[in-house]
């Protein structure tokens, strides 16, 4: 009733007023990330004493967040259409795995056998886009099962086998300014595919609304698929790296990586819905923020099992200020 | 005579209901020539669900109204640690043990709906933070973990887990199906919109969610702590192994659930993935293939659920486009 | 509903606070728990609070010059268990008395979240570290770092491996128990105790070196017995306890449980399926329960005294870090160090009298007799011929006036 009453000219004012919130919220949501970033790196040079800047620490920082930025860049065309995939960190393991055994035990040449750790996360992710498309398991249900079968694959692997190898054969496969190399290459890549080419601009599309993406003539199921094998490439990729920084493939190998980076994208401001105010930028600087935090907590002196803790209670927070509610959504 | 059939249709609803546990523990029965038909190896598996079991009452009262919490497991182990820590530090024993792991799980539980509640996003990636905060706290106030005596850990052990079960199982029954509450979580799952617009307070519904689902998680927890006899802190995600079970069962629970009340429903699904287990060591075969299975198995039982009505549907959608071309061409 | 949040919240700060404040009542409670679980070593043990409590009485050394100071890193899964507790405090113990600062860094399980965090210490600086992976990727880590590097417990995979780290000027060797012949040791008990269908209770293969010697130690000891029967396998590890009373319902034959690591929630197992009496167990790590199991005859036979790796692997450190004297003569051949066999509840008895309560297996005098620092003639053939002579029997004999 209070509606009916207003005049047009009032509504628009309101609507105005609105519209100014919103783009202040958003902007906030755009530049938290990065103060964050500039905070974080403030605080823990202030707190121990100069060292996390010292150019030994920077350097392991740039060893330490080559996973999770290579992964994080495939990783936000799949989020930014709204999906995700458990899977990832069991398909990593698993390709290391296959990977080592093609090296070591079968004598295939380095390059051949890399090309196959790389692949195998492709194939994986697009058995979990398969799952979904062919058979409607929503997304999320259909990785945590293929994330279960490649976990049970990896443990029999390990198990016939020894799967050690000798690092010092390949040296530039561990060499700092080779990674970094790669590291920038791929994140270049992926910030050309997402915002510059129509791939991205469908990926926002689908997660922004998949009906009206379809209308528009978006192929929603090769796009889905796109995004996985692109995922499933940067997987493989950080994969190859990990293989040669950890020298070994246990049981454990990948572990965890599926929700560091839901951690990592959500530290960056990438909305976990997806949608067109994603942005790979944000993907990579919440990877290099999870890592800056676990690097300057460890230096300060925290346990590594508080490290998480830590890490935790800042993910709330950080998602709590970055989160998309537009109006009308009901959250669950 | 409306009293009579709606009895029998409870009746082959329960038989349905029965029909994977029984087929799959028929299965590796055979395989594992009449080894597990036995009674004491068919009480061990029923022993071995319960706990998992009262995990997942929990993860269902979420995931009716699509919430996903992952966070389950550190609620528990922290419940399990610090309830038992404090039992033994006031020298509370067993009734200190079930007291405190109850309101710490409340209490942890409470955390997250105010935090559900206040920040507006979705519980799986607020529950993703809160596990890994859940899983350390625990560490400030009891570094070394929690050790249980034997003589209060009976009740992980027969028959007083059976006991534990029975009544847990009915207490969800009740809340579930006889309460306002229950009846509130049904329409919300049902229709999110239509229960905002008739009128429902979701935020009340979904916080009363994460404290009753606290409750069970805290009843857990002291069957965990006695089970296990030790339970030391984990870390990195190492919660997610208590409730893994829990997890894989509540999908399958929630299929049987067409057909069952979801009291027995998700018993029974964690039943199946129990007696998938049990079956691996009974039949001989590597524990190692184990997930590779249970994967398979989820996968499988996951495509038929979501599938199980597209026939039906194709078929109404050739009857509906053949009447709409007879109509035309009329 | 808000008074209820208000309620709940507020019993939960109660709650935090009571825990806190409790800490100064400690002793009594912890004597409350230390007497419950009297059987169960003083040593090391966990309080009511959960925090860990060291009760070894102080130990001194004698010098006549100070001692140099070093820094040294200690890495381990958890120091919250009971292996993990008695590294720590065996560690802590000698800190003092040696002059060194130790720093101790729970790396978990995950091999990049390890690495990182190891990375981040190393940035402060160390003069040594004692670690229990062996791998490649740490010693060129630590080499990187110029750390002298020793292990602790785990062993390279392979011959290939060993080399490939001896490589490395600054890995110094492995030191570790004999997981093979204690493996095998507990099948000959569950022979011995007349088990003949037995289980095996194990970590996945290719997890560790550690656990694969004992598996494979476990099967030739059975494999020697032509009537004895490896009837069950389990090798997930969190399906050790509930996979006893599995196997036990489907295999009422079962008679024997060889386990790589026996914990408490197995014991329990053991006790509430009736197993007592039915199922023998034999495994490694002493551990909450060992004695109970003793006492009950439920256990046939347990390796431990592991943690004194750890301060063998100090003296190791310790003599390069003095004048670059290394002990392991070839790194690539592991120190190995003799396992605390029981087989008894006397056994185990004089196992928590001798090596778990007020002093740990070597004094902070006997670490430093095997240093350069006291004996310039200790060299690599009496670093090993020390390991050899480890047994009960040895640590008895050495601190028979210094226990109680």
């Amino acid at each position: 009733m209070a509606a009916l009453s207003r005049t047009s000219a009032e509504n628009l004012q309101i609507q105005a007023q609105l519209d100014r919130q919103a783009a202040r919220k958003q902007a906030i949501g755009r530049v938290v990330p990065y103060l964050g970033l500039v905070f974080l790196f403030v605080f823990f040079t202030i707190v121990t004493g100069g060292l996390f800047i010292s150019p030994k620490n920077l350097s392991n920082m740039v060893e330490q967040c080559f996973t999770m930025c290579i992964i994080a860049t495939g990783a936000a065309f799949v989020y930014a259409q709204g999906n995700m995939d458990f899977s990832i960190g069991s398909a990593c393991g698993v390709a290391q795995m296959c990977g080592a055994i093609l090296l070591l035990h079968k004598g295939w040449p380095m390059p051949l056998a890399m090309l196959v750790t790389i692949l195998i996360p492709v194939v994986t992710c697009c058995v979990v886009s398969t799952i979904a498309v062919v058979f409607h398991v929503p997304v999320f249900i259909g990785s945590m099962c293929v994330r279960s079968l490649l976990a049970g694959l990896l443990t029999i692997g390990v198990a016939k086998q020894e799967i050690v190898v000798p690092v010092s054969n390949w040296p530039i496969m561990t060499n700092g300014v080779f990674k970094a190399i790669v590291q920038v290459a791929v994140i270049a890549i992926g910030v050309y595919l997402f915002h510059f080419t129509r791939i991205g601009k469908w990926a926002k599309a689908i997660g922004g609304n998949r009906n009206t993406a379809k209308q528009a003539g978006i192929k929603i199921v090769q796009q889905q698929f796109l995004a996985y094998v692109l995922l499933g490439l940067c997987v493989g990729i950080a994969g190859v790296f990990q293989l040669f920084r950890n020298s070994t493939v246990s049981m454990g190998s990948g572990s965890g990586i599926e929700f560091n980076i839901m951690l990592a994208v959500v530290l960056g401001g990438f909305p976990m819905s997806g949608g067109d105010k994603a942005t790979l930028p944000a993907a990579v600087i919440g990877a290099i923020t999870a890592t800056l935090l676990t690097n300057g907590l460890s230096m300060w002196g925290l346990e590594p099992s508080l490290v998480n803790g830590v890490k935790g209670l800042i993910f709330v927070i950080m998602i709590g200020l970055s989160y998309d509610r537009s109006a009308g959504k009901l959250v669950t | 005579m409306k009293n009579q059939n709606k009895f029998a249709g409870q009746v082959v609803g329960l038989i349905k209901t029965l029909a994977i546990p029984v087929a799959v523990y028929l299965l590796f029965g055979i395989l594992s020539g009449g080894r597990m038909f036995n009674s004491r190896a068919m009480i061990t598996v029923l022993r071995q669900t319960i706990q998992p079991s009262i995990i997942c009452y929990a993860l269902l009262l979420g995931m009716s109204i699509g919430m996903m919490n992952f966070s389950a497991g550190a609620f528990v182990t922290c419940a399990a640690i610090m309830g038992n820590g404090l039992s033994n530090l006031l020298g509370w024993g067993l009734p200190g043990l079930v007291f405190f792991a109850i309101v710490v799980s409340l209490a942890c539980s409470a955390i997250m709906g105010l935090l559900y509640n206040w920040l507006r996003v979705p519980c799986m990636v607020l529950s993703l933070g809160l596990m890994l905060f859940f899983e350390s706290l625990p560490r400030f106030f009891f570094p070394g973990g929690a050790v249980i005596s034997t003589q209060d850990a009976f009740l992980a052990r027969q028959p007083w887990c059976f006991v534990v079960m029975a009544l847990v199982m009915v207490l969800f029954y009740i809340i579930y199906n006889k309460t306002p509450y229950g009846h509130n979580i049904r329409a919300i799952g049902a229709n999110q919109s239509v229960a905002l617009a008739a009128g429902l307070n979701l935020d009340k519904i979904k916080f009363t969610n994460f404290i009753v689902g606290g409750f069970f998680l805290g009843v857990a927890a002291v069957l965990y702590m006695s089970a296990q006899g030790k339970v030391q802190n984990v870390s990195a995600l190492g919660s997610m192994a208590v409730m893994m079970d829990g997890f894989m069962g509540v999908f399958l629970g929630m299929l049987l659930a067409r057909w069952s009340d979801p009291s027995i429903a998700v018993f029974c699904g964690v039943l199946t993935m129990k007696i998938l287990a049990n079956g691996f060591v009974a039949v001989g075969l590597e524990s190692t293939w184990k997930d590779v299975v249970t994967g398979l198995f989820m996968l499988v039982i996951m495509a038929i659920s979501e599938n199980a009505t597209l026939p039906a549907k194709r078929k109404a959608d050739r009857l509906f486009a053949a009447q709409a071309n007879a109509e035309r061409a009329g | 509903m808000k008074k209820i949040i208000a309620l709940i919240l507020t019993l939960t700060l109660l709650l935090a606070l009571t825990a806190c404040g409790a800490s100064g009542s400690t002793t009594s409670t912890a004597e409350t728990t230390q007497a419950a679980t009297a059987a169960d070593g003083k040593g090391t043990s966990i309080a009511a609070d959960g925090s860990v409590i060291t009760n070894y009485d102080k130990a001194t050394v004698q010098t006549d010059k100070e001692l140099p100071k070093f820094r040294i890193l200690v890495l381990y899964n958890s120091f919250t268990d009971k292996l993990g507790s008695q590294y720590k405090s065996s560690m802590e113990y000698i800190a003092e008395p040696l002059n060194i600062d130790f720093t101790f860094l729970e790396t978990g399980s995950s091999g990049d979240e390890a690495m990182a965090a190891i990375e981040a210490a190393l940035v402060s600086g160390y003069d040594g570290c004692i670690g229990t992976v062996a791998s490649e990727a740490r010693a060129a880590l630590f080499d990187k770092a110029g750390v002298p590097y020793v292990v602790c417990g785990g062993m390279p995979s392979d011959e290939t491996q060993a080399k490939a780290m001896a490589s490395y000027e600054n890995y110094l060797g492995s030191v570790v128990v004999d997981d093979y012949a204690a493996g095998y040791a507990m099948a000959e008990a569950l022979y011995a105790d007349g088990c003949r269908n037995v289980m095996w209770d194990g970590l996945s293969r290719g997890y560790s070196g550690q656990h694969d010697a004992r598996a494979a130690g476990f099967a030739d000891g059975f494999a020697s017995h032509d009537d004895m029967k490896l009837i069950v396998e389990n090798w997930d590890y969190t399906q050790w306890a509930d996979g006893i009373a599995t196997a036990a319902a489907t295999y009422p034959e079962l008679d024997g449980v060889g386990c790589t690591c026996l914990m408490a929630n197995i014991y329990n197992t053991i006790e509430s399926e009736g197993l007592v009496g039915q199922v023998q167990l034999a495994g490694i790590d002493v551990s909450e329960g060992t004695g109970r199991a003793f006492e009950n005859g439920s256990l046939s036979y347990i390796a431990g005294g592991n943690y004194a790796c750890e301060q063998i692997c100090f003296a190791v450190l310790y003599n390069y870090l003095l004048d670059g004297t290394r002990v392991i003569a070839d790194p690539t051949v592991n120190l190995t160090l003799n396992n605390i066999n029981l087989s008894s509840l006397e056994d185990y008895n004089n196992y928590i009298k001798y090596l778990d309560s007020a002093v740990p297996a070597y004094t902070a005098q006997e670490i430093l007799d095997m240093t350069h620092y006291v004996d310039e003639s200790f060299n690599a053939e009496k670093m090993t011929e020390l390991c050899k002579a480890y047994s009960l029997e040895d640590v008895i004999a050495r601190h028979a006036d210094l226990v109680q």
